[in-house]
């Protein structure tokens, strides 16, 4: 019996490790049906594709080489030519799901480019397959989903309230975005910092937002308030900064002012200098000193060399 | 009386002169040295591509040469300072071989440093650009002040004997010159003695921290950084025990070849080699119980990077130059070594090669393989990045520096007698003195 279950197991474990080494290993990059259905939220444009142009030269060019000349990076699996007819066989959302996840050398993007610069990517990418026709633009259920909103944020000095204002534009008619979500953070040296989860719009479109108390500005409590449209919720991801004297007044001291032991060397620690100099310093006079003394040798037997000449 | 007192000079005297079986010596010494200076001469020319060190296994063969060659400089201490000021007598006689070798250690390990240097030329920055808060300045502080001590405490008991030969040797003239300006008028008056006496008990006390600076901060190089394997809160005294393991095992290689071929075996006696061997149980005891904490406390928590790094030495790819290491560098020394007929002088030759071999492997072995895994994922570099292959040119320059230290001995140990003479002389009046009364 206890065989029996041993060989059970090994059997299950070698199927497994076939299974995790097919999906893997295995030539071709497998995407979900519902994710190659995917399609872009908006219409390839002549913009799109110049976006996309710089976004492919910073993200992408160091492996897939430049479009149409096949100077692909030596890797393996081998990257291979955007322009090439592999490219053009995906649909648009197997060319998403692709940059979106990555695997293996390739990287994930999910987290470095939004969902509109790989959707540039793609239109860039599209723009050298010959024939290719755009699949409708993806709308959401949500009325009015699927446009990209615009965004504008005011500060009222008189009753220290910020809002946000979201619509959009349609034949010169703005028209408000309700329950759109919208993300708030302040701006720091490294990133920004978030201040928590994403804020709707009510039936105008506005959110009056309540600025949190105890975030840090600057001398004068100044600090810079950003609202970002939340690209899930599916109009786009608008993006607005504002200068507001919300934050607590705070004296910045440079991380590289005071005495450290990573600092310049001008700026280390005093015990340190003291301890290397005095010990450097008290180490060289003992050797001073045995030095003078070797040359008090040599007077004390010129003495004598002289004492004995003296006598005759 | 008299007799034996000259007779005990002109047998430590007898050895200094050049004649051609030592020339030769040293003409192969030159000619193996100029053969690996070519090599020096490709990487300076070629950059430090030549040689294995990579991206990631950046401190080679040459970091870990340096460390072992600080550690042999450390046998000078042990021996002059730690067992002089404790009044052992016996090691009196092997007091200026020590000396010699750590003179000659120390003295290259700043040679070896710089053939670590891509741009040697650069080599001042250190000094003008160098921060107070690194150990690597420290290290270099710490080298030079030690080779001026280690000069110092050569040249300090060497006076007297200077004094001595220049009556006795008649030839060569340069050397009977050499002597007389090096032996700064010595006439053996009661005031000279005294200040050779305190000026010596000042440099024994001196030299103490000072050698033990120059380990542990060697060691703080590794130390101070958080690398698994090197991020170790003993490093300084698992440096400092291992250094008089290895330095054991270079005086007591040196003890048989000048016994042998400069005939001293009534001065280094089968007393000394066996005094030697139980000096060495001791060191590589505590040196044997440091390594304990070193690997078993990492070795039994197992975070994920030791467990890596551990796994590697020990079972890995490393793991049998690791385990040469620790077992013909301590264990089977201090086994070997209880036995009697090990402590004689030919056994325990062939005993101070192994550690002696032994001990520069473990140089290595703590340098190397922790670099083989990095803490960044690798990226976009050739596979051959990631292990550390030394290159003939870098072995090569690694001989050198090894028959730079042989020359330096062979010269010193040419020039002046290699057992302090007066201090034997003093020696054998007390014994005589006792037999009278």
């Amino acid at each position: 019996m206890k065989r029996l279950i041993s060989l059970t197991r090994l059997i299950l474990l070698i199927s497994l490790f076939h299974h995790i080494t097919i999906s893997l290993f295995a030539e071709d990059w497998i995407v979900p049906p519902d994710k190659a259905e995917k399609t872009a939220p908006f219409v390839f444009s002549k913009e799109s594709v110049e976006k996309g142009a710089e976004l492919f030269v910073k993200n992408c060019q160091s492996c897939h080489g430049d479009p149409t000349r096949g100077n692909f990076a030596k890797l393996d699996p081998t990257p291979e030519d955007p322009a090439s007819e592999k490219f053009k066989e995906l649909t648009d959302g197997e060319m998403f799901y692709k940059i979106t996840n990555g695997r293996g050398t390739m990287p994930q993007f999910k987290m470095i480019l939004s969902e509109d610069d790989r959707w540039d990517l793609i239109s860039y990418i599209r723009s050298f397959h010959s024939g290719y026709i755009q699949p409708e633009p993806e709308l959401t259920s949500m009325t009015g989903a699927g446009e990209r909103a615009s965004m504008t944020i005011l500060f009222d000095s008189l009753s220290k309230m910020v809002t946000i204002s979201v619509y959009t534009v349609k034949n010169d008619m703005k028209s408000p975005v309700k329950g759109a979500e919208v993300l708030f953070f302040v701006k720091r040296y490294f990133g920004n910092l978030s201040l928590g989860d994403a804020v709707r719009t009510n039936e105008e479109g506005i959110i009056s937002y309540p600025f949190p108390d105890g975030i840090a500005g600057d001398s004068t409590g100044q600090l810079t308030l950003i609202a970002q449209l939340n690209e899930s919720s599916g109009y786009g991801n608008a993006k607005k900064a504002i200068l507001v004297p919300l934050g607590v007044p705070t004296e910045w001291i440079s991380l590289t002012a005071p005495r450290a032991m990573w600092n310049i060397n001008f700026k280390a620690p005093v015990w340190l200098i003291l301890s290397y100099s005095l010990t450097v310093l008290g180490v060289l006079l003992a050797l001073v000193y045995i030095m003078l003394q070797i040359r008090k040798i040599f007077y004390l037997g010129s003495a004598v060399d002289d004492a004995k000449s003296d006598k005759p | 009386m008299q007799n034996s007192y000259d007779q005990v000079a002109l047998d430590l005297f007898r050895p200094v002169r050049l004649n051609r079986s030592h020339l030769i010596w040293l003409g192969i010494l030159t000619i193996a040295l100029f053969l690996c200076l070519y090599a020096y001469s490709i990487q300076l020319r070629e950059g430090l591509g030549v040689a294995g060190v990579r991206d990631y296994v950046s401190w080679g063969m040459y970091i870990s040469n340096f460390v072992f060659f600080v550690a042999s400089s450390l046998i000078g201490m042990l021996i002059s300072a730690v067992l002089g000021l404790i009044g052992m007598k016996w090691i009196r006689p092997l007091t200026r071989i020590a000396e010699i070798i750590a003179l000659a250690f120390a003295a290259v390990a700043g040679l070896v440093i710089i053939s670590d240097m891509g741009r040697p030329e650069r080599l001042p920055y250190l000094f003008l650009h160098g921060r107070i808060q690194s150990p690597i300045l420290w290290d270099v502080t710490v080298v030079t002040t030690y080779v001026l001590i280690s000069a110092l405490l050569l040249y300090l008991p060497l006076i007297p004997d200077l004094a001595i030969g220049k009556k006795i040797l008649n030839k060569p003239k340069f050397l009977v010159k050499l002597y007389e300006i090096l032996s700064v008028k010595w006439r053996g008056t009661k005031a000279q003695w005294e200040i050779i006496h305190r000026s010596m008990r000042i440099l024994l006390i001196l030299i103490i921290p000072v050698a033990l600076a120059i380990h542990t901060v060697t060691s703080w190089l590794f130390a101070s950084t958080p690398r698994v394997g090197w991020n170790s809160t003993i490093f300084g005294p698992y440096f400092v025990s291992g250094a008089f393991v290895a330095g054991i095992a270079c005086v007591i290689i040196a003890m048989y070849f000048f016994r042998k071929n400069y005939h001293l075996e009534k001065y280094i006696t089968e007393l000394h080699f066996n005094n030697m061997a139980k000096l060495l149980v001791l060191v590589s005891l505590v040196y044997l119980y440091f390594n304990i904490n070193e690997f078993l406390v990492p070795g039994y928590k197992l975070e994920h990077g030791d467990a890596i790094h551990l796994k590697d030495i020990f079972i890995g790819h490393n793991a049998g130059l690791f385990w040469f290491a620790q077992l013909f560098g301590i264990i089977i020394p201090i086994i070997l070594l209880l036995f009697r007929q090990m402590r004689k002088p030919f056994p325990m030759l062939i005993l101070a090669i192994l550690i002696f071999f032994a001990s520069w492997i473990k140089r290595y072995i703590i340098v190397v393989p922790t670099q083989e895994h990095p803490f960044l994922p690798i990226q976009h570099v050739p596979a051959n990045f990631l292990i550390y292959k030394p290159t003939l040119i870098e072995i090569a320059i690694t001989l050198a520096s090894f028959i730079l230290v042989l020359m330096i001995i062979t010269v010193l140990s040419k020039l002046f007698p290699v057992i302090p003479v007066w201090e034997m002389q003093e020696e054998f009046e007390l014994k005589e003195k006792g037999n009278q009364s």
